[in-house]
């Protein structure tokens, strides 16, 4: 696009003289004391929590710490410049992020920069990064699902739209990855996901956004990114203005290929790490630390991010924000702090087990002990008819499980169990970046859970997988189509199934 | 500017209760002032500092430093502070002090900035508008700072008024840079 030197300088010129000369009071004060990004303020008597301060030179800082004679700040930028002396004004706006349609597909950082190569984000709106959370009388419970994709979760752990799902587990069990699944699964499903990465390596988010740009889930999505580098008031504000984002969808709604798109997917990646960074920051600013050296105020942090997943109801738009918060543990040490306060927060967690991940079960999930709360609710129909023979038959397999290497001595009825559990167990394993559609999930699931797997030889209970598919698509298109546009198992529906089933059978064992 | 912390408000209080009965607010915040110039000095510092030195020995200087200087009242106050290792209060509790007085007195203080030196009339006009703007008395402090280029800021209390050519600057630049976002 070509850009004529005159208009611009028209402009400009306008700009200058349509100028307002007129002086401006700000209220100010003196800094102090500044070293490790805080900054003690002395002065500044009408500042309002969380406010923006503006330093010499542009930097901007929060306020925190209101007390008597001065202000504690945090400085969000490079502090290096500032110095004792220092003249700070306050801008009478608290900390505040642009939102809207103009963020889809972007790569921001928590005050809304851009951080990728395409251009500035011309957006009109912006709102404060800190909201109270939308109260009962604006709500309405989950109905609608969040398909994942990914079998276990979508069948086993549900997860509806407006819910708060922890993903927990220690590091290299996959938990970014059942997150970044999830992402991918919502092209084209009328979700908008936001992915804050918080403290992570720039190197590990880059991947992460390449990903999303290779599996075309960019278009749908926002990034949030304060990396390892960044500053700790960064860090700490990257969720709420991931949540800021979220609410403008939830509330106003977005463009995507022509609907109106009002449902939001946050993804906070991790937890662990904003609660680190909101330690280090209140240590700097001398508040009292409490246990594991975290501050008294570390619940409050994550449940009034967390509260603010809400879905609303009919007179306030259908909106809905579902948020998906991940925890790092050490060990799998669940008691730790933070872990117990945010599964006390959330509406059920996803368990990933090192054990499991290196015995080979990917998604590493821990049926026995992940659970949701208010999912099983949105479930399709389709979906909760063959979830439930899934579960029990998984439970028994789980309490039977210790027998199996004396399977000579078993009666016939426990050693049927323990193969009907093998082959279920082979069947939620899934690869990473393959989410399924629910309808071939509903397919393959019908197909385990009433025993058509079970003289399927276990090796090639994979192998049957993707044939299934492909033979569905290619000879039953019908099946699918109406499994995906009804979302119920009729009994007819079944019954071609059944008959569908057979035929491949037939081919496969042949 | 120095911090000043709550105990040195608090002895600032203490010293302005004693003073305000007696009548001697003037006295007091002019020997305060000798006080915390001569003990801020660096040398005198060092030497009071000294954790080797007795305590005797130490009241005995600030006798000789300050007894013919201040009052004894005054005196009192920084042996007090001396003998609870406190003495770099002072230049805060001196400041405090004075802030108190002109609270009392209804007087706000006035920092003026501007590019060039004021002339007389101009200083005079820059004081009777501080007064209508605040309703009280003034005390004016002017500073010349040439990187304002040109106007003058006024800072009363924790409000600065920004009518500098380089504020103007600054502000046409950030609507600048808003418009073409």
């Amino acid at each position: 696009m070509a850009i004529r030197s005159d208009e611009i300088i028209s402009i400009i010129k306008s700009a200058i003289e349509g100028f307002d000369e007129t002086t401006e009071s700000r209220s100010v004060g003196t800094v102090v004391e500044v070293g490790d990004g805080i900054a003690q303020i002395y002065g500044l008597s009408g500042a309002l929590a969380s406010e923006l301060l503006e330093f010499p030179g542009g930097v901007m800082g929060m306020a925190l710490n209101l007390e008597e004679e001065t202000v504690g700040s945090v400085i969000l930028g490079d502090a290096s410049d500032i110095k004792e002396g220092d003249t700070v004004k306050t801008t009478g706006r608290v900390v505040e992020v642009p939102v809207g349609q103009e963020l889809l597909g972007r790569v921001v950082d928590p005050l809304g920069r851009p951080l990728d190569d395409k251009g500035a984000i011309k957006t009109k709106r912006t709102r404060p990064v800190e909201r109270i959370a939308p109260g009962v009388i604006t709500r309405q419970s989950v109905d609608t699902p969040v398909q994942t994709g990914i079998k276990a979760i979508d069948a086993l752990i549900p997860i509806g739209r407006g819910q708060r799902e922890l993903i927990i587990g220690d590091r290299q069990t996959g938990k970014t990855a059942i997150a970044i699944d999830a992402i991918i699964n919502q092209k084209g499903q009328g979700l908008v996901c936001i992915y804050v990465a918080i403290g992570q390596k720039l190197s590990t988010v880059a991947q992460t956004v390449a990903t999303l740009e290779k599996y075309g889930a960019l278009e749908h999505t926002i990034v949030v990114v304060a990396g390892a580098e960044d500053p700790a008031p960064l860090q700490y504000l990257a969720p709420y203005a991931g949540c800021a984002m979220g609410e403008e969808i939830m509330e106003t709604g977005v463009e995507i290929g022509g609907h109106t798109v009002k449902d939001a997917l946050c993804v906070y990646d991790d937890l662990s790490k904003h609660a680190w960074a909101y330690r280090e920051m209140a240590l700097l600013l001398r508040r009292p630390p409490g246990r594991e050296a975290y501050p008294g105020d570390v619940f409050y942090l994550h449940s009034r991010l967390l509260e603010r997943a809400a879905r609303l109801n009919e007179d306030n738009g259908s909106g809905s924000l579902t948020a998906l918060p991940i925890i790092e543990t050490q060990a799998n040490d669940v008691s730790a702090y933070i872990p117990t306060n945010v599964i006390s927060i959330t509406d059920g967690q996803i368990f990933l087990e090192t054990d499991l991940f290196n015995a080979g079960q990917r998604p590493a999930l821990n049926i026995g002990i992940s659970v949701s709360r208010v999912g099983s609710a949105a479930q399709t129909k389709a979906m909760k008819k063959v979830a439930a023979p899934l579960k029990l038959d998984l439970a028994q397999y789980r309490s039977l499980a210790a027998f199996a290497q004396f399977a000579s001595d078993l009666d016939k009825a426990t050693r049927d169990q323990l193969t009907r559990g093998e082959k279920l167990s082979e069947v939620v394993k899934q690869a990473q970046y393959q989410p399924l559609p629910v309808e071939k999930q509903v397919a393959i699931l019908y197909t385990a859970t009433t025993g058509k797997l079970d003289d399927v030889p276990t090796p090639r209970v994979k192998e049957f997988e993707t044939q299934f598919y492909r033979f569905l698509e290619a000879e039953q298109p019908n099946i699918l189509k109406e499994l995906g546009e009804t979302k119920t198992l009729t009994d007819e529906l079944a019954k071609s199934l059944d008959e569908a089933i057979e035929t491949f059978r037939q081919t496969f064992l042949a | 500017m120095v911090r000043p912390t709550t105990a040195a408000r608090r002895y600032a209080e203490a010293a302005f209760e004693i003073a305000e009965p007696d009548d001697s607010l003037d006295r007091w915040l002019e020997e305060l002032e000798v006080a915390a110039r001569i003990v801020g000095d660096e040398g005198v510092a060092r030497v009071l500092d000294d954790p080797a030195r007795p305590p005797e020995e130490r009241d005995e200087i600030i006798g000789r430093l300050l007894g013919k200087r201040i009052s004894r009242p005054t005196l009192n106050l920084v042996n007090l502070l001396a003998h609870r290792s406190r003495l770099e209060l002072l230049p805060s509790v001196a400041t405090e002090f004075r802030r108190l007085v002109h609270r009392r007195r209804g007087v706000v203080e006035a920092v003026v900035t501007s590019a060039a030196a004021l002339t007389d009339d101009e200083t005079a006009a820059v004081r009777d508008r501080v007064v209508a703007m605040t309703g009280a008395q003034v005390e004016l402090e002017s500073v010349i700072d040439p990187d304002l280029i040109g106007g003058l800021t006024v800072r009363v209390g924790d409000q600065l008024l920004d009518a500098s050519v380089r504020g103007r600057l600054e502000r046409l630049r950030d609507q600048l840079v808003a418009g073409t976002r």
